[in-house]
């Protein structure tokens, strides 16, 4: 009994300072710098949205929809603008992005991640007014989320994993 | 030490390491979550900050060419409203990441000279060098958003661990005070472009189907209703695999008509012209029945040009009414098409009524300076009256080129928009 002991409080000491070790070193450590993408190159004849605002909402779709249906991609962005036109959310597109509590994957720093060419290319349809959801302003993936309240909004498609409410 | 004594110490320190790790986990948890709250709270700002100041320089080019009072009281509320929301994002972010007291006295100066120019007071050249400056700090802001996007993070937590933060109950205070607001519809209840509703008989999926097919005219596709929408317009979702991607083709359960078409194919390259392109998409269009169209709009990106188009009907261009397709660069093969809006418009046609302008010459409306290098009329949007007919002048000024859209009635501006070239004047 007595070795037993000794030899778990042996492995326990390793476990706990390795264990520290990780959490500190993981604390102040460098962090992983994504690697650099050429922003969207986009031409516009008539100005009517900013390439930065373009960018944020195409790293929102990645973020939120990577492997999801094309069509799913632009109704995620479609959210966004449609919340961005509501009076009841903030009226620019980094104001509703960057709402707290709004997005996980603001909170979870995803969406600082670089966009692919088509969640690029969803974002850009959306800001030309395509929107597969019918107006939706809340979308929510039934599989990950136990809210009662955003189940409690009037479903008004379904796409791909995602459920666009209004 | 006895054998009970030796247990109980183990015992011990076991429970105190796993109280250690688990204490350190918790802080690391907590320290990473704040971090991102900090994170995203600049990262807010700076972007919000960005979208303003592209604002204040777009409205500042226009407050250049404005003449009529209603159009440069407009001009001067935007200016102010713009003036407001930058400082407030200025006052968000961290002072030592740009150097903004020049941007702050700037921001004043424009604020200060709003006024002025609202009464027609504002010096001509003071309005060229402060929209010199606004344009400089816009470019700036792009560049340092484009630069700050691709780093992470943008603040050291360890700097602000000594801070009192109360994040959660703040957040709680301002959730109750949003939640106690009234109900405010939604502006575009409000507005008098709302969506119109589009008549017809109920068809069925066999007959959305058969709508999508004849849309999108491609030899062996097959065509299937995958999902309805109960959104505003209820539709059925037909969808097809292509040889490169999927089709998908939205038909209204009421009349059968196609709102809009998406077709997710990559383009690899760029063979065709931005004229090329707007051919095939004017083509496109007119062989399924619309009107003469004219493009008010050309975007390009990834090798996919996105046109919009207004119908010329009667010689009288119309905004409200616009469709949109892609077209790729490639072979000149339609990607998207966008006819909501065109659709939802057909029902408010025969209550439009408008003026036919009084004889007025162009020139006199206009500020001195102004080249004029196109006239057309176009009924546009406008806030109160619903739609108003205008005289579209495109003109050059200092080496940019405009859109002015004059009433056609009072010759007042309704609107100014700047545009990259006169290509599609």
């Amino acid at each position: 009994m007595g070795k037993l002991a000794k030899l778990l409080l042996g492995l326990g000491i390793v476990a706990a300072v390795v264990l520290a070790v990780v959490v500190f070193r993981r604390g102040w450590q460098e962090p992983t710098i994504p690697p650099a993408e050429e922003p969207p190159q986009l031409e516009s004849w008539r100005q009517t949205f900013s390439e930065t605002d373009l960018d944020l909402l195409a790293r929102v779709v990645r973020a939120e929809a990577e492997g999801e249906p094309y069509d799913g991609q632009v109704a995620v962005a479609a959210v966004i603008l449609n919340r961005v036109k509501h009076p009841e959310f903030p009226n620019t597109i980094p104001g509703v992005v960057y709402e707290p509590l709004a997005f996980s994957v603001v909170a979870n720093g995803e969406v600082n991640k670089p966009a692919n060419a088509s969640a690029v290319q969803a974002a850009h349809a959306a800001l030309n007014g395509w929107d597969p959801t019918g107006g939706a302003l809340y979308f929510y993936n039934p599989s990950k989320t136990r809210s009662a309240w955003i189940r409690s909004r009037p479903v008004l498609k379904t796409i791909g994993g995602h459920i666009f409410a209004g | 030490m006895s054998a009970s004594a030796k247990r109980r110490l183990t015992a011990i320190i076991f429970a105190v390491l796993f109280l250690g790790v688990g204490f350190a986990a918790g802080q690391y948890y907590l320290q990473r979550t704040y971090e991102r709250q900090v994170e995203a709270a600049y990262r807010r700002a700076l972007s919000e900050l960005a979208t303003h100041f592209q604002e204040l320089a777009g409205e500042m080019g226009r407050a250049r060419l404005a003449v009529s009072a209603k159009q440069r009281s407009l001009i001067g509320s935007n200016l102010r409203r713009l003036v407001y929301a930058a400082q407030s994002n200025l006052g968000e972010l961290p002072l030592g990441e740009i150097d903004l007291a020049g941007v702050c006295a700037l921001l004043d100066e424009v604020y200060e000279q709003t006024a002025l120019y609202v009464q027609e007071g504002w010096e001509p050249e003071a309005l060229e060098e402060l929209y010199a400056q606004v344009q400089y700090v816009n470019g700036e802001l792009d560049n340092l958003l484009l630069q700050k996007q691709q780093e992470f993070p943008w603040v050291p937590w360890q700097k602000y661990l000594s801070a009192s933060v109360s994040v959660p109950r703040v957040l709680e205070a301002f959730t109750a005070i949003n939640a106690g607001l009234g109900e405010l519809r939604p502006q575009a209840e409000r507005g008098p472009l709302s969506r119109g509703e589009i008549a017809g008989d109920t068809i069925g999926p066999e007959q959305a189907v058969q709508a999508a097919r004849d849309f999108c005219r491609q030899e062996g596709l097959h065509f299937q209703v995958t999902n309805e929408s109960k959104g505003q317009i209820p539709t059925y979702t037909v969808e097809a695999k292509g040889e490169k991607g999927r089709i998908i083709v939205e038909v209204s359960q009421k009349g059968g008509l196609v709102l809009w078409m998406m077709d997710s194919e990559e383009v690899p390259e760029s063979r065709l012209s931005t004229q090329e392109m707007v051919e095939k998409g004017r083509e496109f269009l007119e062989q399924r029945g619309f009107p003469a169209l004219h493009v008010t709009d050309v975007q390009l990106l990834q090798n996919r040009a996105t046109l919009t188009f207004v119908p010329n009907r009667e010689g009288v261009l119309r905004y409200g009414e616009s469709v949109k397709v892609q077209v790729s660069a490639a072979d000149g093969s339609i990607l998207g098409f966008w006819g909501t809006p065109y659709y939802t418009a057909q029902s408010r046609l025969e209550r439009m009524e408008y003026l036919q302008g009084e004889s007025w010459a162009v020139q006199e409306k206009l500020r001195e300076g102004l080249e004029v290098l196109d006239e057309k009329l176009a009924l546009i949007p406008a806030a109160e009256q619903g739609e108003v007919l205008t005289k579209r002048v495109g003109v050059r000024y200092q080496d940019e080129y405009y859109l002015i859209y004059l009433n056609a009635e009072t010759g007042e501006e309704e609107q100014i928009v700047q545009v990259s070239s006169p290509l599609y004047f």
